[in-house]
């Protein structure tokens, strides 16, 4: 939800990014090496968009950028 | 919060070739599953070459590498997400409207972000960045 409204986007998808790696590591990967076996095709990706997220910041459609915060 | 914001936005240039990596890994992965059928997946076992789906195969196979890699990055990236447009509106919408149910999560998730790659570049690790253009 903070991610929608770009509120607090950093920290937020920091947050998101290690926990869709928890839930990979978890709940996919003990189900085989390849994630196209094991369905976590979707949580690797997850993981990866939230933590570039959390390293660009949400850009300038967001509360971030209405609050002067980047 | 600031000092949060600060010490994330430091990481973002590398970040987003990691991204940009992993991106295409998780694209490739599908071209040599249908092309290649390695790993074997049930799904994918009659997949001919030339049809839509071995077309699309290719894509990601070509387009795939070329990411992974950083050449023609942005190049590479507006064709994969023309092409998750495509997989999304023909594998997964007509299933129904919503992306849970419908099961494109993956194609939304993986057009976007390639939409995001070919406005924003491959990022200082790519054969771009060496190539000396961005």
């Amino acid at each position: 939800m903070l991610l929608v409204v770009g509120l607090f986007t950093r920290p937020a998808a920091f947050i998101l990014s290690g926990e869709m790696a928890v839930a990979y590591f978890m709940s996919h990967a003990s189900k085989g090496f390849y994630p196209l076996l094991n369905g976590g095709t979707l949580a690797i990706m997850y993981c990866f968009a939230f933590l570039y997220l959390s390293t660009a910041g949400a850009g300038p459609w967001s509360l971030d950028a209405a609050m002067k915060k980047d | 919060m600031d000092n949060i914001n600060k010490t994330l936005a430091a990481g973002e240039p590398i970040v987003r070739s990691i991204f940009r990596i992993m991106t295409g890994l998780l694209l490739l992965q599908y071209g040599v599953a249908k092309l290649l059928k390695f790993p074997a997946v049930p799904m994918f076992e009659k997949v001919e070459p030339l049809s839509l789906f071995g077309v699309a195969a290719m894509f990601e196979l070509v387009f795939g590498g070329l990411l992974i890699l950083g050449l023609f990055s942005r190049l590479a990236a507006f064709i994969l997400c023309g092409e998750m447009a495509f997989a999304y509106f023909i594998g997964h919408f007509p299933r129904g409207f919503i992306p849970l149910l419908n099961g494109g999560t993956l194609a939304i998730m993986l057009c976007f972000s390639c939409l995001y790659l070919a406005c924003a570049g491959g990022g200082p690790w790519s054969l771009d960045a060496m190539r000396g253009k961005r």
